[in-house]
């Protein structure tokens, strides 16, 4: 019937990214931004989002020059056959990857702030189970579960971070603009990882409705996260002070255990803070799955999208649970963003500059 | 013998709206009046209630026309057999001179001439014939014509027009459906004077041959959806239908899941309002439950009084319903994860208070509440099947008296009774009883997810839980919708009811062909200058 067509409209294709970026970087996005700006925190992540925006525009170049083709196919087209599956590998590992870090990442905070007797193990696989039961019906229906979830955490958090706010102390934030620029850049490079998601669209853009919307939708997208992510690491900072945010592996966590609910219902948040951030990870580990699989089933041209839904599963499961323990898990954080930094910027720059010479080249001869 | 026993030789015919009946419709009356009722004994040999009257028309000593009544006794209303065919046949026609009129001119002058009944219609093979007769008809077969008349005179014992049990309200009309289709449509079709109301009959069952009707506003409803409601029924191959709940599980998308993907009601004013809203409707011959598609979670948790009400009564009773739904589902569950894994999220004094009276208690919170809603469902289930006043009885002795000695002989806590109760009561604020038992199951996993694993657990439902719904589809329309894309504008009649001359469309899930619900002159002249700030 004539909703069963798989496709994504604009809005979804925002609510997607946005799920995608939000996810384990409101834990950690804080105490990074700080350890290399302090004051100027804020400063490190917009001025992160202005260079994710770039990195979404290139993306956004690219998605408008597939016509139909899939990304695997039109990076084969670019640079031959050989180097554009040799680049598709590499995008379907680190789409796979990043899933798997952010599940184990999820995983170590589980164990820490709600069920410590638990093992590692169930929280990865129960949460892995059931994207890979979601995905395997395909990216519309993935597309619908992030528009449903959107408001729901999305409010809830942000609720729960403006309570925390009763003792809040803005003057954390000065002295205003003191970080030598090159520093500001370094701590927007370095919280990347956080600001990203975009890229998911580029092995879902065969999915897209209306292709010629897809600047708005990077700009709106885009705009979200950079908000949001502002408003967390500014709530975090001025009611927890710079000090102690950079010192605390989770800061996030931190300051909503200090809230207390007025009326006395509930005396600890965290528990619930851990529930709701749930969802938010549930919705990155999809988005990210669900773009490995797709990419893998690109390269090897195959039609049965779910076999390699599955194949994947028992893959990012591993790499989950590779990391021995938490410091080994911050590593592949680090690995995962500088990597980040080659999928989303570099070989997306490199595809659309080769890609526009290739057509104008092309023509000529 | 056989001869329903169709099934090998089916094949695909035009008329796809009725099972084929090939064998026995391809034999054709005989010329011989004694030779065809000798088939008709045939097929309905050892049938006892089968009532045969053979009479003469004209005079009786020189009898030049015969014929033959054929009926079932009790599905036909005797009254007007007597009256309007046998009297009319008998008496009134001896005023008539028959005697030059043979044949042909004889059947016409019976059909169009001599019998009063309203409805009828010529059949020329016994399938049909047989059919007819067992629906409640009339066979009149006549000496030395290969043809028959089937008089309509249906009437058997019915319930007449009664409220319905299951879905009272206090405001609007109270009329529900029978048992009957014919009555029911009509019921509908009262309220929709409308040419644009079509109704397409299906005989759904091999043995039972039951009318099922699809009903839709030819304009409104979305050709897509009717097709595939037709289609789907088609497909059904079932040896009877006795209720829509059969149709219901054979033709809808997941078998698996636990919500309906039909809405159900027993109100007419449901059904019409329904089909204005570009739905289809399944009427079931048999039973007063008729079929709504498609359906969205939405939609179930609609009640026909949140549009006769005020708009913001309405919206306030639906919010509440979506808060009682919520709490019907993880009431139970959080109250365990929070007792049993985070006891620190709970205020000091209330812990306390709570860790007081589980003292002396001992089961574990997760056992304590199974106990509890295992009860609840049984006297639930009790006092459905009991009657009225010893169903009170159940309520009582099963609520107040096990409850009270429950708590004083220490097997639960006096919390967990309150939130148990609370949590049933608000399982049944869902207007529809389909979903509300749903909700009762996933309570159940929900309360099972939380004691394994805690809030996280309760998330992991949670989760599953939309996970679901976001793949599920009834004929196609995506379960959750319209909340699959952020288009506000749908948001006006969903969890609020806004003021009806704001609701200009038709809800959008249907995908009415025709989007508009109010039209704007309208709106003016009615308004006045108070809804001038609407907007």
């Amino acid at each position: 019937m004539m909703m069963d067509d798989d496709r994504i409209s604009s809005e979804q294709a925002i609510a997607l990214i946005v799920n995608a970026a939000i996810g384990v970087g409101i834990l950690s996005l804080p105490r990074v931004a700080v350890k290399s700006a302090g004051p100027d925190c804020w400063i490190v992540v917009l001025l992160g989002g202005l260079i994710a925006l770039l990195g979404a525009l290139v993306v956004g170049g690219i998605i408008k020059r597939l016509e139909g083709r899939t990304f695997v196919d039109y990076m084969s087209f670019v640079f031959g056959r050989p180097v554009g599956l040799i680049l598709g590998v590499v995008y379907g590992i680190y789409f796979s990857l990043i899933a798997a870090v952010v599940l184990r990442d999820f995983a170590e905070v589980m164990k820490n702030f709600a069920l410590e007797e638990t093992p590692l193990e169930f929280f990865v696989l129960t949460l892995l189970l059931l994207s890979a039961y979601l995905i395997r019906h395909g990216l519309e229906p993935m597309a619908r579960l992030m528009v449903v979830n959107f408001p729901f955490w999305f409010i809830l958090s942000v609720a729960m971070l403006i309570l925390s706010l009763y003792n809040a102390d803005f003057s954390e934030l000065l002295p205003f603009l003191r970080t030598p620029p090159e520093k500001l850049l370094q701590g927007a490079l370095s919280s990347m990882l956080s600001l990203v998601g975009f890229e998911v669209l580029l092995t879902s853009a065969q999915g897209l409705k209306t292709v010629k919307d897809i600047n708005k939708v990077m700009v709106v997208s885009m705009g979200i996260v950079t908000a949001y992510y502002t408003f967390v690491v500014v709530t975090v900072v001025v009611s927890m002070g710079i000090a102690e945010t950079s010192r605390t592996i989770w800061p996030s966590m931190a300051v909503v255990r200090r809230i207390s609910v007025p009326g006395e219902i509930l005396e600890r948040m965290d528990a619930l803070a851990v529930a709701l951030w749930v969802v938010v990870v549930f919705t990155t580990v999809c988005a990210y799955y669900f773009a490995a699989a797709i990419t893998f089933t690109n390269v090897f041209r195959a039609r049965e999208f779910k076999i390699f839904a599955s194949i994947l599963f028992p893959w990012t499961y591993l790499a989950a649970m590779l990391p021995q323990n938490i410091l080994e898990v911050e590593d592949w954080l680090n690995f995962a963003g500088n990597f980040s930094i080659l999928t989303c910027f570099l070989i997306p720059i490199i595809i659309l500059v080769a890609g526009m010479a290739r057509n104008k080249w092309g023509k000529k001869g | 013998m056989g001869i329903f026993d169709t099934l090998g030789s089916r094949k695909k015919t035009e008329i796809f709206f009725e099972r084929d009946m090939t064998p026995d419709k391809n034999r054709k009356l005989y010329k011989d009046i004694d030779e065809n009722l000798k088939v008709f004994k045939e097929y309905l040999a050892d049938c006892d209630d089968l009532i045969t009257r053979e009479f003469v028309m004209g005079n009786p000593e020189r009898p030049k026309h015969r014929l033959a009544m054929i009926n079932i006794d009790g599905l036909v209303d005797k009254r007007l057999v007597q009256e309007e065919v046998m009297k009319s046949l008998m008496l009134y026609a001896r005023q008539t001179p028959l005697e030059h009129s043979v044949g042909d001119k004889f059947f016409q002058l019976i059909k169009e001439g001599l019998l009063t009944v309203a409805e009828l219609r010529e059949a020329d093979n016994f399938g049909e014939l047989v059919l007819a007769v067992l629906s409640g008809d009339t066979a009149l077969i006549i000496d030395k014509l290969d043809r028959a008349l089937i008089l309509n005179t249906k009437g058997w014992e019915k319930r007449g027009v009664e409220e319905p049990l299951t879905e009272a309200v206090i405001r609007g009309p109270r009329e529900g459906f029978t048992e009957t289709y014919r009555v029911n449509v009509a019921l509908v079709r009262r309220r929709i004077k409308d040419p644009n109301l079509k109704v397409k009959t299906v005989r759904l069952g091999r043995h039972t041959r039951t009318d099922v009707g699809v009903l839709y506003i030819k304009g409104i409803a979305n050709p897509s959806i009717v097709e595939e409601v037709l289609k789907r029924l088609n497909k059904v191959d079932i040896d009877g239908v006795l209720e829509s709940g059969y149709i219901e599980q054979m033709i809808e998308d997941n078998w698996v899941s636990f919500f309906p993907q039909f809405r159900r009601t027993e109100r007419p004013d449901v059904a019409a309002a329904a089909l204005l809203e570009g739905n289809v409707l399944i009427i079931c011959d048999t039973t007063p439950f008729v079929l709504i598609a498609p359906t969205t979670l939405f939609s179930l948790f609609h009640s026909s009084e949140d549009y006769y009400e005020r708009w913001y009564i309405a919206s306030l009773i639906r919010l509440l319903r979506f808060a009682a739904a919520a709490l019907a589902i993880a009431a139970p569950s959080f109250y365990v994860a929070m007792v049993a894994y985070h006891p620190g999220m709970l205020p000091t004094d209330l812990a306390l208070s709570i860790g007081a009276t589980r003292e002396g208690v001992p089961f574990s919170t997760t056992v304590e509440a199974l106990i509890m809603m295992l009860s609840l469902e049984v006297l639930r289930e009790a006092g459905i099947r009991l009657p009225g006043p010893i169903g009170q009885t159940i309520g009582i002795v099963g609520g107040l008296v096990v409850g009270e000695a429950a708590v004083r002989a220490g097997i639960v806590s006096p919390i967990m009774v309150i939130l148990i109760a609370i949590n049933a009561i608000s399982s049944f604020a869902v207007p529809n009883f389909s979903v509300a038992i749903g909700f009762r199951l996933l309570t159940f996993i929900f309360l099972i997810l939380a004691s394994v694993a805690g809030l996280y657990g309760v998330m992991l439902g949670f989760l599953g839980l939309t996970v679901h719904l976001v793949t599920l589809k009834s004929f196609g329309v995506p379960y959750l919708s319209p909340v699959i894309s952020f288009k506000f504008k749908r948001l006006r009649d969903l969890v609020v009811r806004a003021p009806l001359p704001s609701l200009k469309e038709r809800p959008e899930y249907t995908r009415p062909v025709d989007k508009t619900r109010v039209r704007d002159s309208k709106v003016k002249e009615r308004g006045g200058g108070e809804e001038n700030d609407d907007g």
